[in-house]
């Protein structure tokens, strides 16, 4: 048994891949739809065991084809990464199941098998990324998750599609390109690949070679940041996400973007080391990084007209949270990094998802014209709101948690000028999302003509979302287990 | 679990099933949240007997971030106690005020939820849990107060979220600087070590405090409160006078006895702060012609009062246990009677729709009922011996004496005559209503609109002038309990009161007198013009300096206008500095093109030369003519068109062009240099 449930991880990717190009292969549209949700289900099952096994039994290393470290990849499961693994696979199921009442709508009948495809590989990509110990491993499935999600962002067609994905594609081949120089970089130095043999001898051999090691902490930052969204590095993202079909907005939103900085998490803290991290200012930077984006992706979001492009440059602000909190360098601010990954993602998932059921149903894409839409569809602008109040930060809610608690972190690292802009960054979120949700609600003359409920979808397609809504309720009511358990699996 | 948790979920559930049940059939939702109040009223009772030795505790952990902590004292349970009191009328008030009204489901939700929250504010010990239980009430309460959905009612309510949001962020700086100093979060905690923190402690205070003092109406925070008590429907402005305006008190009573130990200059402040408070809303109210104006006003006046005895507790330190004693005795007696009376404005209201004092004028003579409730909540607002009022009045005096005998500072011998006047303008307003409304003869009210005035919405108004005549007549019977409480948390111990002293009926007589004199020589002269048909009420004070309209929206203004200004300039400047460099790299790497067509012009074929500057379209007009002196012309002609189309085309293309693919990479490539550069210079 406990041998057999450490093969998770691994099952969990290899079942996705298999079933990735298996998927394809259906001539009719419902087998495709069975078989895609069957194996999330399966996958997500498999993951949810995992977590409860290491929540008992603690973290382990997972030899994969019993070659042991220097030679073979090693995988390393520990708290975090057994928690973002069921993330991934909850969120995408839940996704799944919403597109399947959607996606027809949004893209061409044959390109259904296809979307399914790309985004088993992306899934499995992103697990790949999350769970490894190997660095040049982890560069793989990067490279693999990149193609993939320009994959999930064209397949609806269009011109804008076409052009968001170029952009997204040669913005990250430069980000990789940069993350190869680093691996190059840090190889030469230590001579390994594997994470834990790269800690030792950069440990060992760190006297003189102060600045090599700090070029290849950059070019990661750097290369990293990009496929994460950091702020000057974004411009592919509002593109890219809002063009996108709806689905495929809330995979890239909560998922695709997020496994990058888990994926920089590890090489700060398990390359390089927290004693060789605090020599530097490396984190000062992400910090800087992380502020600009809070303050910038929140007024950019402000001017934006179209819905979607407004929730995506949200998701550069809360990207900007997440920066943040990595950037105060002190373990309560890196567990809020990653419970803000958790947040987010099931907080942006929902926002995309209701939004992208407005516009399905109104055909409608810019704001204004949503005016009154909590009339027609209450339900989808309830869970609108609820996800909006949790980006707001209102209490209870996870965004409210993470806020908190990086206000706690920032006072406990001592700046306790970070506050303003916690708080700034709070009252911008509010800006530009209230006026959406009391439109939507309230006011005579934007209720004019609307009917009550008149176009509001069936409960039975609404469900994954009143699922995912209740979920993000319930991570900000139980935050404290689930920092308490990241808390365990934490890095520093 | 605890009576305390099960205290606080009921009304947070009933919101939701009263919410379902209403969606289904409205009459036994009306029933449900009547038995729900009442179920909860009683809970609150039955914890008095374990309240009346010591204070519970109860803490739930692993909830909201930081575990739930409860706490039940004397202060404590009289607001809870109040609070549920008022829900419960309320909500029998409401199933008759509302049936015009429509969304009365979406109401009956947001009036519940609000119920927990406050509920909620009034229990917690743990100052994130209070904040939260805040901000939470304030946001439900939003939707009451624009339940008609009318343009004055969304005004209102702008106003409203608009304040409450910008205190509830100040205050959450607040506690993030407590908590950086003191390093928790329970109010108790906070009180050992905040007290000894040298100037900072009143910024922290100061800051949290700003919160309350919105909710509490101080001046010159007040501007939400005459539009929000206007706009909203009447059962909730009778909650937001009675209970929601308490719970900014309140946190101003947690903020200075609590977590600063009694402070002097804070202490000070109030109280200055609460003669201001007084007279602007009185004489405000005297102005109004509208009678929730006048209510609303009020309810500001007597804000002063109360804020004038926490100031009382903070001056006398150690001996302020009559004052505070005193101060929670006025919060509840303002409680019975402001909901008392916007009560029986909300039976006019709901007959009339009129809420003018000219067109209501004599609507009450002959019903007596009505009237008699009116005039019970009238006396005990004007603090009038044997009412509930008298009692609390005569309690803050004796304070303010007591404070001059201490200190022999002749600030407080002034106050005193100041508090004596003010207690006139209570008197001088509400004869003005009273006898408007009730007194004057107006034939076409005679007899009619009897059967509309219904026994449930009369009920609870007799059950509140009931308790008012009782804490009149037996003022000892909740003093008691209060002076105990007082003297458990370490104040001196209080020497027995006398409260129907000669003194003391003097003082009230005099307010009553000077009342009566402002309204004959004041009101009647001046605010009343007679006409051919009897005569109207006008209102002076529409012209005055209004702090919102005057003061809080310029400044607002000025500050975005000159943020805006500033940072259109940085961005012109920016644009500016980066059309410089782009035009001198470009001059730089057009040096040998530029020369070589000037020199070598003849050779160049014409219409490359012409396509390279992209003057296509002057083709056709240069043919003719000789081609040397016209290309030139049409170059220099291009040279200053290029300069005259300047930085506004060049902010459009440069913002559509910032996005496009070749200038992310150049982005990239900056942001790649910046890091090396921030990395190797900073470290």
């Amino acid at each position: 048994m406990q041998n057999s449930i450490k093969l998770v991880p691994l099952a969990s990717i290899m079942v996705l891949m298999l079933s990735a190009f298996i998927l394809p292969l259906l001539k009719k549209k419902s087998h495709v739809y069975r078989l895609a949700l069957g194996m999330m289900v399966f996958v997500t099952v498999l993951n949810l065991m995992h977590v409860i096994y290491i929540a008992f039994n603690g973290g382990y290393l997972f030899d994969v084809g019993h070659f042991p470290a220097p030679f073979g990849i090693v995988l390393r499961i520990g708290e975090v990464e057994s928690a973002i693994g069921l993330l991934f696979c909850f969120v995408n199921l839940m996704v799944l199941w919403y597109s399947y009442f959607s996606l027809e709508k949004e893209i061409k009948e044959n390109r259904i098998g296809f979307f399914h495809t790309l985004d088993f590989l992306l899934l499995a990509s992103l697990l790949g990324i999350v769970f490894t110990y190997d660095i040049f491993n982890g560069f793989v499935f990067l490279e693999v998750s990149t193609l993939a999600a320009c994959g999930i962002i064209v397949v609806k067609d269009k011109k804008a599609n076409i052009k968001a994905a170029i952009k997204y594609l040669i913005l990250s081949s430069l980000g990789s390109g940069l993350v190869l120089m680093g691996i190059a970089f840090v190889y030469s130095i230590s001579g390994h690949l594997s994470m834990s043999f790269i800690h030792e001898a950069l440990v060992q051999n760190a006297d003189g070679k102060h600045n090599l090691i700090l070029i290849s902490m950059i070019l990661f930052t750097v290369g990293l940041g990009i496929k994460g969204a950091m702020f000057p590095l974004h411009i592919w993202l509002p593109d890219a996400h809002s063009s996108a079909p709806s689905p495929s907005s809330a995979i890239l939103s909560a998922l695709v973007i997020k496994a990058p900085i888990i994926f920089l998490i590890k090489i700060y803290y398990l390359v390089y080391g927290a004693q060789i991290l605090a020599g530097t200012v490396v984190l000062d930077l992400v910090l800087f990084f992380g502020i600009l984006g809070m303050i910038f992706g929140s007024l950019f979001a402000r001017s934006q007209k179209e819905l979607k492009r407004m929730i995506a440059y949200s998701s550069v602000a809360q990207m900007g949270y997440i920066f943040f909190a990595i950037g105060l360098g002190n373990k309560l601010g890196l567990i809020m990094a990653v419970y803000h990954i958790i947040a987010h993602a099931v907080t942006k998932s929902c926002l995309f998802l209701s939004a992208g059921s407005f516009i399905e149903q109104t055909g409608f894409k810019t704001i204004d014209e949503f005016k009154g839409i909590g009339k027609e569809m209450p339900v989808t602008l309830g869970i609108f709101t609820l996800s909006a109040l949790s980006m707001i930060g209102i209490p209870i809610l996870p965004g409210f948690i993470s806020k908190w608690n990086l206000a706690m972190a920032s006072i406990e690292s001592g700046k306790i000028l970070l506050l303003v802009v916690l708080i700034v960054s709070s009252l911008l979120n509010a800006v530009y999302y209230f006026p959406i949700i009391i439109n939507g609600y309230f006011g005579e003359d934007n209720l004019v003509g609307k009917v009550f409920n008149s176009k509001i979808r069936p409960v039975r397609t609404l469900l994954p979302l009143i699922i995912l809504s209740v979920i993000m309720v319930l991570v900000g009511l139980f935050s404290g287990f689930i920092i308490e358990f990241i808390g365990r699996g934490i890095y520093i | 679990m605890n009576t305390l948790v099960y205290i606080l979920i009921l009304p947070l559930l009933g919101a939701f099933i009263g919410y379902y049940i209403g969606t289904k059939n409205e009459m036994k939702r009306d029933l449900f949240n009547i038995v729900l109040t009442a179920i909860e009223l009683l809970l609150v009772i039955t914890l008095f007997p374990a309240i009346n030795d010591q204070a519970i505790e109860y803490m739930v952990p692993n909830v909201m971030g930081t575990g739930l902590h409860l706490k039940v004292d004397m202060l404590r349970y009289a607001m809870l106690f109040i609070s549920a009191l008022a829900w419960f009328l309320t909500t029998m008030y409401s199933t008759q005020y509302l049936i015009k009204k429509k969304n009365r489901n979406r109401y009956y939700f947001f009036f519940m939820l609000t119920y927990a929250m406050t509920i909620g504010v009034f229990m917690s010990e743990n100052i994130i849990n209070l904040f939260t239980f805040f901000e939470g009430m304030s946001l439900t309460s939003y939707a009451l107060v624009i339940h008609d959905e009318d343009k004055y009612s969304h005004e209102a309510g702008k106003s409203y979220l608009a304040m409450a949001i910008a205190g509830g962020l100040v205050m959450l700086f607040g506690i993030f600087l407590a908590f950086d100093y003191t390093g928790t979060l329970d109010i108790e905690e906070m009180g050992k070590i905040l007290p000894n923190l040298g100037d900072i402690k009143y910024v922290i205070a100061l800051l949290i405090m700003f919160g309350f003092m919105i909710k509490a109406s101080v001046f010159p925070l007040h501007t939400w409160l005459p539009k929000a008590y206007t706009a909203a429907p009447t059962p909730s402005s009778a909650l937001l006078s009675g209970i929601l305006l308490k719970t900014g008190l309140f946190g101003i009573i947690i903020v200075l006895v609590e977590m600063m130990n009694y402070d002097m200059p804070i202490a000070v402040l109030l109280y200055c702060l609460g003669l201001v408070n007084i007279f602007l809303g009185g004489i405000l109210a005297m102005m109004q012609r509208n009678i929730k104006r006048i209510i609303a006003y009020s309810s500001m006046s007597q804000t002063g009062f109360m804020l004038m005895g926490i100031g009382l507790v903070g001056i006398l330190g150690k001996e302020g246990g009559l004052a505070l004693s005193a101060t929670i005795l006025y919060m509840i007696n303002h409680a019975f009677f402001k909901i008392l009376l916007f009560m029986g404005t909300g039976i006019i209201y709901m007959i009339l729709g009129e809420l003018s004092i000219n067109k209501i004028s004599g609507f009450g003579h002959k019903k007596q009922k009505l009237k008699a409730f009116f005039l019970i909540g009238v006396l005990g607002l004007c603090a009038f011996p044997g009412f509930n009022g008298f009692v609390s009045k005569t309690l803050l005096h004796e304070a303010i004496l007591e404070a001059y005998h201490l200190t022999h500072h002749h600030f407080f011998k002034i106050t005193e005559y100041f508090f004596i006047i003010g207690g006139g303008l209570t008197v001088a307003y509400m004869l003005k209503l009273f006898v408007a409304i009730f007194m004057e003869k107006n034939s076409d009210f005679y007899g009619k609109y009897n059967e509309l005035v219904h026994k449930r919405a009369l009920i609870p108004m007799g059950i509140l002038a009931g308790l008012i005549v009782f804490i009149g007549v037996f003022p000892n019977a909740i003093l008691t309990p209060l002076i105990r409480y007082a003297e458990g948390i370490g104040f001196d111990a209080i020497s027995h009161v006398v409260i129907y002293s000669s003194e003391s009926v003097i003082y009230s007589m005099m307010s009553l007198l000077i009342g009566v004199l402002i309204y004959q020589l004041f009101i009647q002269r001046k605010l009343y013009v007679k006409n051919k048909t009897g005569g109207a009420y006008f209102n002076p004070s529409l012209g005055w300096f209004s702090i919102e309209t005057d003061l809080f929206e310029p400044v607002l203004k000025m500050l975005y206008k000159v943020f805006s200004f500033l940072f259109t300039l940085i961005d012109n400047w920016l644009l500016f500095t980066a059309k410089i460099l782009a035009d001198g790299i470009k001059s730089i790497s057009n040096v040998d093109i530029v020369t070589s067509i000037d020199r070598e012009f003849k050779s160049v074929p014409l219409g490359a030369s012409m396509m390279l500057k992209g003057l296509k379209s002057k083709k056709d007009a240069l043919k003719n003519i000789e081609a040397k002196v016209k290309i030139n012309e049409a170059l220099e002609l291009d040279l200053v068109q290029g300069q005259t189309s300047k930085l506004k085309e060049l902010i459009v293309k440069g913002h559509s062009k910032m996005t496009s693919i070749s200038n992310s990479i150049f982005l990239f490539g900056i942001v790649v240099v910046f890091c090396f550069l921030f990395v190797y210079v900073m470290g």
